[in-house]
């Protein structure tokens, strides 16, 4: 099984690289990935292939890799049902498109923060939120500040957090939030500072992106 | 005859090769649940490197991952099923010695009545 979808991958490639060549213009590229998403899946990674493609002149191994990486890296929310890493998996085109366009401010280094928050707050609650901490890495030096929202996903197992007013709450769902920027390292401190203080996060991680292959 | 096949077919054998269970594109992280899952056992603890058959970079980048997943709650510390089962076991045991203590007084009993 393992060895028929690799020999399958590389022919889909091979085909589709010759169109992809003959359609570089940026206008044609940014109208691509519109009818992707109604294609087969088989076209989805073919199309996530072309992002990389035009970055990257190595050969081919690494391009495969990339949409290797991709699919596992988004299969966090659902293990039984295909239907629901769909979903998610629309805004994650789009972010990692993002994510390899802005290349790295001098004096700054790109980190990634996972923040999980109370499963009880609204979306209005949220946003304001992520608004808040948007301006509190910007106020610090940040740039190119993404947000991607994984949704409500059941905790492995119950943490107990206990409030500014006093009260013990026990929590077995969070909503989980990573935003990645680009910062100076002085910055982290008050923003972990600030995570901790805030009662709606039930728990954060901050740590820096590596830029190795693994 | 016989031994030259034999040989023929352990050489078979040991040339053979197993998939690496981390394909070369794959992104070692935190986030990638699909992945790190596989290198845990069912208690959730982290499987050697000779059953994970690693090297030694991916080994420790998926235990920094899996440590890392653990403390966002993506991964359990601890899955609790088979202690529970292990607790059972013993009660078991334990009730099979309080049973044998009770027929010893019960023969001590009728011997007291019988006197």
């Amino acid at each position: 099984m393992a060895s028929s979808s690799l020999t399958s991958v590389p022919l889909s490639s091979s085909s589709l690289n010759i169109p992809l060549s003959s359609s570089k213009p940026s206008s044609s590229f940014l109208s691509s990935p519109i009818p992707a998403f109604s294609r087969t899946p088989k076209t989805l990674f073919a199309e996530s292939k072309s992002h990389f493609y035009p970055k990257r002149n190595d050969h081919g191994f690494s391009i495969r890799a990339q949409t290797l990486d991709f699919s596992d890296s988004f299969f966090e929310g659902g293990f039984g049902s295909e239907d629901d890493p769909s979903s998610p998996g629309g805004p994650g085109f789009t972010g990692v498109e993002e994510k390899e366009e802005p290349q790295c401010p001098p004096g700054l280094r790109q980190y990634e923060t996972m923040m999980v928050l109370r499963p009880d707050m609204s979306e209005d609650e949220r946003l304001a939120l992520t608004q808040k901490y948007e301006e509190v890495l910007v106020a610090g030096g940040g740039m190119y500040v993404e947000v991607f929202n994984r949704g409500v996903i059941p905790l492995a197992y119950s943490i107990k957090k206990k409030n500014k007013a006093g009260e013990t709450n026990t929590y077995l769902d969070g909503i989980y939030l990573l935003f990645t920027y680009f910062t100076k390292p002085e910055s982290i401190t008050p923003l972990e500072e600030t995570m901790l203080t805030d009662d709606n996060v039930i728990r954060s991680m901050s740590s820096k992106i590596r830029k190795r292959k693994y | 005859m016989k031994k030259s096949k034999r040989l023929f077919m352990k050489s078979k054998r040991s040339f053979r090769r197993r998939l690496p269970l981390i394909q070369s594109g794959d992104r070692i992280d935190y986030k990638s649940m699909g992945l790190i899952s596989r290198f845990i056992s069912e208690q959730g603890k982290i499987l050697s490197r000779c059953e994970n058959r690693l090297t030694l970079k991916q080994q420790r980048l998926i235990t920094i991952a899996i440590k890392q997943a653990r403390i966002l709650s993506s991964l359990p510390f601890l899955n609790n099923e088979k202690q529970f089962e292990k607790s059972e076991s013993t009660a078991r045991t334990t009730t099979l010695r309080k049973k044998n203590i009770e027929i010893k007084n019960y023969k001590s009993n009728f011997e007291l009545r019988f006197e």
